[in-house]
């Protein structure tokens, strides 16, 4: 054996989830009437590598943004670079960072709800930065942000929550 | 939905240089797109960089880019609008009878310019980027990262994940066809489609992991980690030299139009 076999599944994991959140973002439904805050899969993934990775998990998040950044189409619908981090759904993806530290630390915990508290936590903190971020930059009330930003996104993050935590469950 | 952002053999001029003229090329690009927020210089570098592809003989990939670019520029240009006011107001897309936020969001003149700067900028680094990664193969791009002493963990990783999007992609849509072939059924509309997630995001997810554990060992018994694997090295040619003179005389002739307008 050559180096540390952990240490390069870890390297390729990274890069799997980095890829898996890309795809995610790319099957967006965008819910009527509300064009400004789509909903996409990528926070599904972030929480399954949040499961899989634990402590790691911040990697693909940071790689993923990295990647944006660099202007390959990955963010959601294909669109790309630093002027999506700066627009008005720039704080949804900026908060995948915390969001994945958040939901690893809880994750490597094997207390008894420390995988739903993960997960809740992981989603808060994307909301808090994203409304945060959307009320900042388009100069909206904080209110009308959380009306526009959060509300209508409640039951699919409770669907994608649940279902993250099943399929956690039946990843070995 | 199309892949993006794949190797493609071939055996024009941008698959015979150096990596690294290329990196240069695409970086120089980059930076002037940056620079300029002029509408014609934008455009100009928009030809220029096509000219280029079509000279390498890439113009078929990128022209396929075309309607993807359409969406994307209709995007930013809404975005903008949205988010960005100047100039002189065209209309409000919220008429001011609705209560709590009517009279928003007005269009602006400054808006939809800086919106279609915007986009072209995209497009042009978009098409950059894209001949650099459609005409160099990973191996090469990895040996270019090692001669300049990146880190070959960072190297990697950026590289695998970018070489996963599109394998990840074809496999989710041919797990989804897979399932509809078995009689699957999710049903029409938004709920449907949700529905018809669900029986593709598992195996998607159980495939991804299997194969990043296969590749995980094959690095390691490889030793790419430990900088024991010979990747070889890669020298310039005359073709180099051409490359890069373009992109500086590109450069030159973008700078002396911003100063004869400034």
């Amino acid at each position: 054996m050559y180096g540390n076999i952990e240490y390069a599944r870890v390297l390729t994991k990274t890069a799997a989830f980095t890829a898996l959140i890309a795809i995610g973002g790319w099957i967006s439904i965008t819910i009527p009437f509300l064009p400004l805050v789509p909903f996409t899969l990528q926070t599904l993934f972030l929480l399954l590598a949040a499961i899989v990775m634990k402590r790691y998990a911040v990697l693909p998040a940071a790689l993923y943004l990295l990647l944006g950044i660099c202007n390959f189409p990955v963010f959601h619908n294909g669109t790309a670079g630093i002027g999506v981090l700066l627009g008005p759904t720039g704080g949804y993806i900026i908060g995948f960072i915390p969001a994945a530290i958040i939901a690893g630390f809880f994750f490597e915990k094997s207390w008894k709800y420390s995988g739903i508290t993960g997960v809740v936590a992981a989603t808060i903190a994307i909301y808090t930065i994203g409304i945060a971020w959307l009320s900042v930059s388009t100069g909206m009330p904080v209110f009308a942000a959380i009306m526009i930003g959060a509300i209508p996104f409640i039951p699919g993050d409770i669907l994608k929550s649940t279902a993250a935590l099943m399929i956690g469950k039946r990843i070995p | 939905m199309q892949e993006i952002m794949q190797y493609i053999p071939g055996n024009g001029i941008f698959h015979r240089v150096h990596p690294l003229t290329k990196l240069l090329f695409t970086v120089i690009i980059v930076i002037l797109a940056v620079l300029t927020s002029d509408l014609l210089l934008l455009a100009f570098l928009l030809v220029a960089v096509f000219l280029a592809a079509w000279a390498g003989g890439l113009g078929r990939g990128l022209t396929e880019q075309i309607p993807l670019l359409l969406v994307l520029g209709v995007m930013l240009v809404l975005f903008t609008v949205l988010t960005m006011h100047g100039g002189e107001v065209l209309f409000t897309l919220i008429p001011a009878g609705i209560p709590l936020i009517g009279g928003g969001l007005p269009v602006t003149t400054g808006a939809l310019l800086f919106g279609t700067i915007l986009s072209l900028r995209f497009a042009v680094m978009l098409f950059a980027f894209q001949l650099l990664v459609v005409s160099t193969k990973p191996g090469e791009l990895v040996t270019t990262l090692r001669q300049l002493k990146m880190p070959i963990d960072y190297t990697l990783m950026f590289l695998i994940a970018l070489r996963f999007i599109p394998t990840l992609q074809r496999e989710g849509i041919r797990i989804s066809e897979a399932q509809l072939a078995r009689g699957y059924a999710p049903g029409d509309g938004m709920m449907g489609k949700v529905r018809g997630l669900k029986p593709v995001i598992l195996p998607l997810i159980l495939n991804a992991l299997g194969k990043a554990d296969t590749l995980g060992l094959t690095i390691d018994m490889r030793g790419y980690r430990r900088g024991r694997a010979d990747t070889g090295t890669l020298s310039f040619g005359a073709l180099d030299g051409v490359v890069i003179l373009a992109a500086l005389a590109l450069a030159a002739i973008v700078a002396a139009t911003n100063i004869i307008l400034v």
